[in-house]
């Protein structure tokens, strides 16, 4: 899938995407205060699996409305799976961890060792 | 205080009762159950704004952008033809998810602000609708994030100096404002939109229920939703101004015109009261058929019979209407009240009076639509055709059924007031004939005989002829039994 620039994945060490793996965007918005923590969480919670299997990235709205419209995505902290597919979303700072770790564990993404 | 700047809506009567429309830059909300016309209402704003000049975005969270256009298309307001000359966008907030969203923790609305912001940016709008506020918010947040949520939306409409209109669901008619009670509180102008039952019809009406720094008509008024979208009946429509000289023409019959002295004024409603068989409709069909033979365009709203019956009523009397009908300037319309609403008759009447452009209407008899409606709904619809009527500066003769003798004193305030002058024919009981009487009750603008005339049916029509005070005096019982008691 073609990325406008700018777009690309920020987050280090995610894996080259591939056909298995789980692909998934965090919408955030700069102006938003629970930007921050949204980006802490899900990087805290992504730490603990096998980030071979997943590719991350995150987006700001402000700079990217369009790749909101995209997933049609209205609030933020929006976490979106992109793929497979379905899409899959969870709202919010993810302050619970439990959604983001049944989502990822429901892709099969495994935690490390 | 200053006034509010205001765009008009084109939304036909709106832009009267708020006295030049909704504000600039600021925020409507538009509340009402489903299916009370909110986004017909966003929609014919939307085109109007949009041909006016103001580029305005539709966001549409519960229809998709063709169904959004279609219905739009479909009312006249050619947003479609809007859409490709780039003067309105339409935009798809929010698709259906694939998966239902699970929340954890806080959130806000941010992205949406992004995506408004884009927007205005790339076309340059003026103007927003959102379609709707409800929708989008759903599932529903708790109550005071979604207060958070619905400020954080308005003020970024604000910051942008956008015109924006918001829709709303209701729970009700009359109870809870919207669904999500937390909208009227943050908008300056709040309107809603009913469709309430009314006895055993429903009843479309349009209210402003709140409009910041400005005034406005307040409370209920009637409206309708056409082929050419909706229409409001502001009950007091401004005058057309008046013109200095006074115009009278000839009600058809010369002895009514010797009662007001020298015929009836333009531009005026003239109500005519009578018991049943008091001539009531002939005097209608002779008023008519004088204009249409005079070369003016004339519409009669015949309530009580079928066509053909009062073609041929009026045929007996020799006043032939089928070739005024064949020569294209008189229209006789025949209606049944109970089978259409009230709103429905009144953009008939108005939809005729722009198509037909007649400048005498008769309606026979108003009476038979007060009996299909409920008071309320009877007062609002006698107001409404006045409106219209005075709105198009038309002459109209409006005949009521009322009980015999009863002519006089039958009157509901408000009929007193639309009339400009009121007519009474009657029976007075003779020794052998039936004695039928009229009188001028008032005439505004005019002098007028006060005393009762004689009123023949016959062929011709109507002859009505001066009763001398001896002659009514040796004509009804009572009084002869009065003079006999003299004797």
């Amino acid at each position: 899938m073609a990325r406008p620039a700018g777009a690309r994945p920020r987050a280090s060490g995610s894996a080259r995407p591939g056909a298995d793996t789980v692909e998934l965007v965090l919408y955030i918005s700069a102006s938003s205060r629970y930007a921050r923590t949204a980006r802490q969480n899900c990087q805290t919670l992504l730490e603990q699996f096998d980030h071979r299997q997943v590719n991350f990235e995150i987006c700001d709205i402000g700079e990217h409305p369009e790749r909101a419209e995209e997933d049609a995505v209205c609030y933020t902290p929006m976490l979106v799976k992109r793929r497979p597919l379905p899409r899959a979303y969870v709202l919010g700072d993810l302050s619970n961890a439990n959604p983001l770790v049944d989502l990822l564990k429901s892709c099969g993404v495994a935690l490390k060792r | 205080m200053t006034m509010m700047t205001k765009v008009k809506t084109g939304v036909p009567g709106f832009d009267t009762l708020t006295f030049g429309g909704i504000p600039v830059g600021r925020s409507t909300l538009v509340v009402g159950r489903s299916g009370t016309g909110k986004t017909i209402f966003g929609l014919q704003t939307a085109s109007h704004l949009a041909r006016t000049g103001t580029k305005t975005i539709i966001i549409g969270i519960e229809e998709t952008a063709d169904d959004l256009l279609a219905t739009g298309d479909a009312l006249g307001f050619n947003l479609s033809g809007l859409f490709a000359d780039g003067r309105i966008h339409v935009a798809e907030m929010m698709r259906p998810l694939e998966e239902p969203t699970v929340v954890s923790g806080e959130y806000d609305l941010f992205g949406l602000v992004h995506r408004i912001e884009h927007l205005v940016t790339k076309t340059g709008a003026k103007a927003v609708v959102l379609d709707s506020a409800t929708a989008l918010f759903s599932p529903r947040p708790p109550q005071d994030l979604l207060r958070n949520h619905f400020f954080q939306l308005v003020h970024c409409f604000r910051r942008l100096g956008l015109t924006a209109i918001i829709l709303a669901e209701a729970p009700s008619d009359y109870a809870q404002l919207t669904t999500l009670g937390v909208e009227d509180y943050v908008c300056d102008m709040v309107i809603i939109m009913r469709l309430a039952m009314d006895g055993e019809r429903r009843r479309r009406s349009i209210e402003i229920n709140k409009y910041r720094r400005s005034p406005h008509y307040k409370g209920e008024f009637p409206c309708t939703i056409t082929t050419k979208g909706l229409a409001i009946f502001p009950l007091d429509a401004p005058d057309r101004p008046e013109s200095e000289q006074i115009e009278r023409y000839s009600s058809g019959i010369p002895g009514l015109d010797e009662m007001t002295h020298g015929g009836f004024l333009r531009n005026s409603i003239m109500l005519v009261r009578g018991p049943t068989g008091s001539g009531k409709t002939m005097l209608a069909g002779v008023y008519a058929r004088a204009g249409a033979m005079r070369g003016e365009r004339v519409v009669y709203y015949g309530f009580e019979e079928p066509r053909p019956t009062l073609i041929r009523n009026f045929d007996e009397v020799r006043l032939g209407m089928a070739e005024l009908v064949r020569a294209g300037n008189f229209k006789l319309i025949c209606r049944y009240p109970e089978a259409t609403s009230l709103e429905d008759l009144l953009v008939d009447l108005r939809l005729g009076l722009e198509e037909f452009q007649p400048s005498l209407v008769v309606m026979d008899s108003i009476s038979s639509i007060e009996h299909a409606s409920s008071e309320k709904g009877f007062r609002q619809f006698m107001i409404g055709v006045a409106s219209i009527l005075r709105g198009h500066g038309r002459s109209a003769l409006l005949t009521q059924t009322v009980l015999a003798g009863a002519s006089a004193d039958h009157t509901a305030p408000y009929l007193s007031t639309i009339a400009d002058a009121i007519l009474t024919l009657d029976y007075t009981p003779s020794a052998y004939d039936m004695n039928r009487t009229m009188r001028v009750i008032k005439m505004r603008g005019s002098a007028h005989a006060t005393h009762p005339y004689r009123l023949q049916i016959g062929a011709g029509g109507l002859h009505i002829e001066r009763w001398s005070a001896e002659g009514h005096l040796a004509s009804t019982e009572a009084e002869a039994r009065w003079t006999d008691a003299r004797s």
